[in-house]
């Protein structure tokens, strides 16, 4: 391997992180955040059922 | 859904620079072409990651102070609280941008502040693998005795040896990174479904005696069993942190991936976990690959064992990924080979079981301490950080700009706001619960110890963020 492979490797590198970021910082380019139905669902599913099950087993 | 190999062929084709690696081998943000994991397929990986031995560990440990109904509706009830808080805190960043866990911890600590979190995941992604590939070795050399293939006390070398054999298989299964993850768990989910068979004939032919069992370690105050029984299940959730976000970036959106995490990541636990109360007891020992010996003789012993070696395999090479792709974020292995990263993140776990197999397996209690002392207050800066303090806006270039010009610098690379939050966190954790004894003090009964170290973290994690880092202009905080 020559001593300008690395090199050439490495920018390539940062050229195509660059070109990740570059699509990531518009919203179009981003995954969707956790929208209302997703949260309703993580409360659903990670406070009222437990109180519930919590509930029911403290009276067993 | 995409064919496997078209997928890994599309990203080859969408990465040309990262010479040889696809983007899921590396810790840069994966773009929306690439993250094509649907809910059921993220589900699948998820459950298959999350069911493993760890959970007759965690239900034996919940068995020593509650009887099998009250114990399992405590798991229960803890670990949907547990799989929640993870959730809220990793998931909207990975998501969003693609990156693991670790990445989206950099805009609460900081673009050098990062390594406290990634030092609280090795170890943890060590700890555990080391438990569960030492409890795969140990169900193992048990079955062989019990065949007369090995003469008591004859495990030795069978111990080491097979904790050798299973970082080989895992380094195997991940040379095709989140694709390796993919294809072994459409295999191993299989597993989940045997548990629920070993739970049903424990269940059915020890009934009554199921019901009538007396926990060994129960305290006298009722309310302490109980409170103890939520707080193992909140901390055993708590350990998917380090793994999640690997596996979560691998899916389009929130939507898609909040209920598979909650069924597929938070449910398992709690259910195979039945088994671990049940089988402490009843027959006060958790390993199933013993109890169903005992049970239904050296053939059922050989299907626990099956099921042992598979539950383990899956999540040992879900934590193996997660944490080699934390590692990439360190600057000296950025462009490392990816089977030499595997390499450095297995080598850990195969020093563990070849020459100190007992330490963390005799220690379990204390690891799940160390679990919930770390990851509660992380939990509750990153909440306070992304959703109170930045209302949802992260700067994704500076979660990858390391120099003094990034918007995440802070102090030196480091915030001084989430270090106070967290050695606060620590601190009322240790105030309230002894991660090592035990020991507790009021109002852990009826507050556990994670959720008010999670709380008082946040709060001073806002309060140190609004008197010191605001006013220094830092950190790209809403003014």
């Amino acid at each position: 391997m020559t001593g300008t492979e690395p090199k050439r490797a490495a920018r390539g590198a940062q050229a195509e992180l660059e070109r990740r970021i570059a699509a990531l910082e518009s919203v179009a380019g981003q995954g969707g955040d956790l929208d209302a139905a997703s949260i309703a669902w993580l409360l659903a599913l990670g406070v009222a059922l437990p109180a519930i099950v919590l509930t029911i087993g403290w009276f067993l | 859904m995409v064919p496997v190999k078209a997928a890994i062929a599309a990203e080859r084709v969408a990465c040309p620079d990262l010479g040889g690696e696809a983007a899921d081998k590396t810790a840069w943000p994966l773009l929306k072409g690439e993250r094509n994991w649907g809910s059921w397929r993220l589900g699948v990986a998820l459950a298959t990651a999350a069911a493993a031995t760890w959970c007759y560990l965690i239900g034996e440990s919940v068995g020593y102070y509650l009887g099998f109904r009250q114990g399992a509706c405590a798991l229960f009830g803890g670990s949907m609280i547990g799989m929640m808080i993870v959730t809220f805190a990793t998931l909207p960043i990975c998501i969003r941008f693609g990156v693991d866990s670790l990445a989206s911890t950099k805009p609460s600590f900081g673009s050098r502040g990062w390594v406290v979190p990634a030092v609280m995941q090795q170890l943890s992604v060590v700890g555990w693998n080391s438990v569960l590939l030492i409890f795969f070795a140990k169900s193992a050399t048990q079955l062989l005795i019990a065949m007369h293939a090995l003469p008591p006390g004859g495990s030795a070398l069978v111990v080491p040896g097979t904790v050798l054999l299973a970082c080989l298989l895992v380094f195997v299964f991940l040379q095709k990174g989140a694709h390796g993850l993919d294809r072994i768990a459409r295999v191993l989910v299989a597993h989940v479904l045997v548990g629920v068979w070993m739970l049903y004939i424990l269940v059915t032919h020890r009934w009554a005696e199921l019901v009538g069992a007396v926990p060994v370690s129960a305290s006298p105050d009722r309310v302490w069993n109980y409170t103890t029984g939520i707080e193992i299940g909140i901390i055993s959730l708590l350990s998917w942190w380090p793994y999640i976000g690997a596996m979560v970036r691998m899916a389009p959106d929130g939507r898609r991936a909040a209920i598979p995490v909650m069924i597929g990541m938070g449910m398992p636990v709690p259910l195979l976990s039945l088994i671990g109360i049940a089988g402490v007891l009843v027959l006060k020992v958790s390993d199933p690959a013993e109890w169903l010996r005992t049970v239904g003789g050296t053939a059922y012993g050989i299907v626990a064992l099956l099921f042992v070696a598979a539950a383990n395999l899956g999540t040992a090479s879900a934590g193996v990924y997660a944490a080699a792709i934390g590692l990439r974020h360190v600057p000296l292995l950025e462009r490392v080979p990816w089977p030499a990263l595997l390499l450095i993140t297995i080598a850990p776990v195969a020093a563990v079981g070849l020459f100190i197999p007992e330490l963390f397996f005799a220690h379990f209690s204390a690891l799940l301490g160390f679990v919930g002392m770390a990851f509660a207050p992380l939990c509750g800066i990153q909440i306070t950080d992304y959703y109170l303090l930045r209302r949802r806006r992260i700067d994704i270039r500076a979660l990858y700009t390391a120099g003094p010009q990034g918007t995440y610098r802070f102090v030196g690379g480091f915030n001084p706001a989430s270090l106070i939050a967290m050695a606060g966190g620590c601190a009322v954790y240790c105030a309230l619960l002894d991660p090592v004894s035990y020991k507790s003090h009021w109002p852990y009964d009826i507050t556990t110890a994670s959720l008010p170290a999670l709380v008082s973290a946040g709060l001073l994690h806002a309060l140190a963020t609004c008197l010191i880092v605001k006013p220094m202009g830092k950190g790209g905080y809403i003014p």
